[in-house]
């Protein structure tokens, strides 16, 4: 099951940086956030599952798609001579995100206390759902600063949204 | 139930499972089938004329004209399917696909009758059991991933009217979504919780002794905001402007035809049924029956399905009873009336929540 | 996890349908090829320009704006499931978060930006 919705995930990922029409490629982006929505569901958070769907799938890739639709450039812009530096600097920086991504992974708590668990000869216990009333507590307990400043964000988004278009209004 | 699980070599959670996906999928395909029949008899009746009737059974029978239904089924399947060469080929064939999965799979959270046990096991009359964690969370992410179906019919069919309808049709639908979330939280509040099953239980009882203790009563503002946005959801009139065939001809479907079409009309049908369904679990008490508490079961998914027939019903009857909006009108509504009304409701239900109000 | 196995099942139902439908379609339905059918369906007018034209920017402008109250109704829901638990102290945080973005909504309309000419 992890193995399918890995596999939708980074099949649409890279189906996405191969395909010339860029509407196919943004559709292939919605297919990797259902896939991650997936593993979500997997890891039993389906409020994060259903929260990506809404705002990932639902929300930016419209918009993603509606600028391309605003802009719908009739010509294909001739392909760029591909550089071969470009491709070895992509190539490293791909080797190092790697490298750190695999390092937070091992050194996740999560992971260690599987390992503990497995060590221990123990049953590893199921994992509680995710669910709203939980989430709730811990922004109001924990993260209520980063709450109001995503507040702040917003606010700012907008009027940068407004800016950007004023000219048109 | 055992042995008939027994027999088909399954665990008998499987097959209330099995069971409960066939009866969900065959229902919904079935009464948005059937509703394209009630549309023209009830838009015939409505407009006083008299609608289908010439398809016979048998060449006898006319039974209201309900054989129309299967000689349309019958006529899609003998359609040329044509697939013109100016269209995106691979996503001319995934849109038909992208608006039927979401419409049909969007129903998998409500329930349609009181859980029972039987035997001492549970049995919970709905596809998604309560508890799931995404409750209804998860019709609100369907209905997100409902616009690419429109967006992705319109733009692959690469026609004038195809795309001026898919681009107004889902900036309508992104527009209203936000009012229904807005209208949607409200209840979550007085609810304490986003679980279908909790939505009804807590719109069980009687209200100052005359009424059921629905969310219409308690919260007609609300309800206002959510009706409108289920239209806008739908694309049905008087919000049909990914339609408008006084304008753009057939918008989004305008270059499907055959099967093709089929299969979008059909999931405009099942989004139908999936939004009379949300209505009435949410704002009308779902199954439960009023001043019956312990109603029988069967009899809970009679209510069920008296409310859903209902409301589809009310989805024709509005079609004929208002005009079209323009699309400045609708922008207007949605953003300058739909939004503020929902605001309020909400802040003013926080504000007599936590004043100690119930 | 195991709750969302029937919406794995139904989910793979109504992938199979559509196919299924067109196989069995293709089987039945005649095939005619033909120039006149092909062309841009525009009532008849052969087409001048083409469809894929760009369009206004105020659809952008509707997605960002549904964007950022999408975010904002996602933030607001875990406090409306607690809203009985957080009391007072949670509405007035949450007044303050809908402060800034009431603020936002006001200067969006006072700019216009939500009028469609």
């Amino acid at each position: 099951m992890f193995l399918l919705f890995a596999l939708i995930t980074i099949i649409g990922a890279l189906a996405m940086s191969q395909q010339k029409n860029v509407i196919v490629a943004g559709l292939c982006m919605v297919l990797t956030f259902l896939g991650v929505a997936g593993l979500f569901l997997m890891l039993s958070n389906p409020v994060a599952a259903a929260l990506q769907v809404i705002v990932y799938s639902g929300a930016i890739m419209v918009l993603v798609l509606f600028t391309i639709m605003l802009l719908n450039s009739h010509e294909e812009e001739p392909a760029i001579q591909s550089r071969p530096i470009q491709r070895w600097v992509g190539a490293l920086l791909i080797a190092v995100f790697g490298a750190f991504a695999f390092r937070i992974v091992m050194g996740s708590k999560a992971l260690v206390d599987i390992n503990t668990l497995a060590d221990a000869n123990t049953a590893v216990r199921p994992m509680e759902a995710m669910n709203l009333a939980k989430v709730g507590e811990e922004i109001f307990r924990h993260y209520l600063l980063g709450f109001e400043i995503v507040g702040l964000l917003l606010l700012a988004a907008m009027v940068g949204a407004v800016a950007l278009t004023k000219k048109e209004l | 139930m055992e042995s008939v699980a027994h027999s088909i070599g399954l665990s008998a959670v499987m097959t209330w499972t099995l069971l409960k996906v066939l009866i969900v999928f065959g229902s919904v395909m079935g009464v948005s089938s059937l509703w394209t029949w009630v549309e023209r008899r009830g838009s015939a009746m409505l407009q006083d004329r008299i609608g289908p009737n010439r398809a016979l059974l048998f060449g006898r029978w006319q039974l209201l004209g309900l054989p129309q239904l299967v000689a349309d089924g019958l006529k899609f399947f003998f359609k040329e399917d044509q697939v013109p060469p100016h269209v995106t080929k691979r996503l001319y064939w995934i849109a038909p696909m992208l608006a039927f999965v979401p419409a049909l799979i969007g129903f998998a959270v409500i329930p349609f009758g009181r859980s029972f046990s039987y035997q001492g096991a549970l049995y919970h009359l709905s596809i998604l059991e309560p508890g799931n964690g995404m409750g209804m969370l998860y019709p609100l992410a369907i209905g997100a991933v409902a616009v690419y179906g429109i967006l992705v019919a319109a733009w692959s069919s690469n026609n004038k009217w195809a795309i001026l309808g898919g681009m107004r049709a889902s900036a309508q639908m992104v527009s209203y979504e936000i009012s229904m979330g807005l209208a949607v939280l409200a209840i979550f509040m007085k609810v304490g919780g986003y679980d279908p099953g909790e939505i009804i239980t807590e719109q069980a009882g009687v209200l100052w002794k005359v009424l059921p203790n629905w969310f219409i009563f308690r919260q007609p503002l609300g309800f206002l905001v959510f009706f409108v946005c289920m239209f806008a959801e739908t694309n049905r009139l008087p919000f049909d402007f990914a339609e408008g065939e006084s304008e753009i001809v057939a918008g989004f479907h305008t270059e499907f035809g055959s099967m093709k079409f089929a299969l979008l009309a059909l999931a405009e049908y099942a989004h139908m049924t999936t939004a009379s369904a949300l209505i009435a679990t949410v704002y009308f008490g779902g199954w439960s029956v009023p001043f019956m508490p312990e109603a029988p079961v069967l009899l809970t998914i009679l209510f069920f399905l008296i409310k859903l027939l209902f409301f589809m019903w009310v989805f024709v009857w509005v079609r004929w009873t208002l005009p079209r909006f323009r699309y400045d009108q609708l922008m207007f509504l949605g953003w300058k009336v739909l939004l503020p009304i929902s605001m309020v409701n909400l802040i003013g239900n926080a504000w007599w929540m936590t004043r100690g109000g119930h | 996890m195991r709750g969302y196995a029937p919406i794995l099942l139904l989910l793979l139902i109504c992938i199979a349908t559509p196919p299924l439908v067109w196989g069995l379609a293709r089987l039945l339905r005649p095939k005619a090829p033909n120039a006149n059918k092909y062309m841009v369906y525009e009532c008849g007018i052969t087409p001048v320009t083409q469809a894929r034209e760009k369009f206004s920017v105020r659809y952008y402008l509707v997605a960002v704006m549904f964007l950022i109250f999408d975010v904002e109704t996602v933030f607001l829901m875990p406090w409306a499931i607690q809203i009985k638990e957080l009391a007072l102290f949670g509405l007035v945080e949450m007044l303050f978060f809908l402060f800034l973005l009431l603020f936002g909504y006001g200067y969006i309309w006072a700019k216009g930006a939500l009028t469609w000419e």
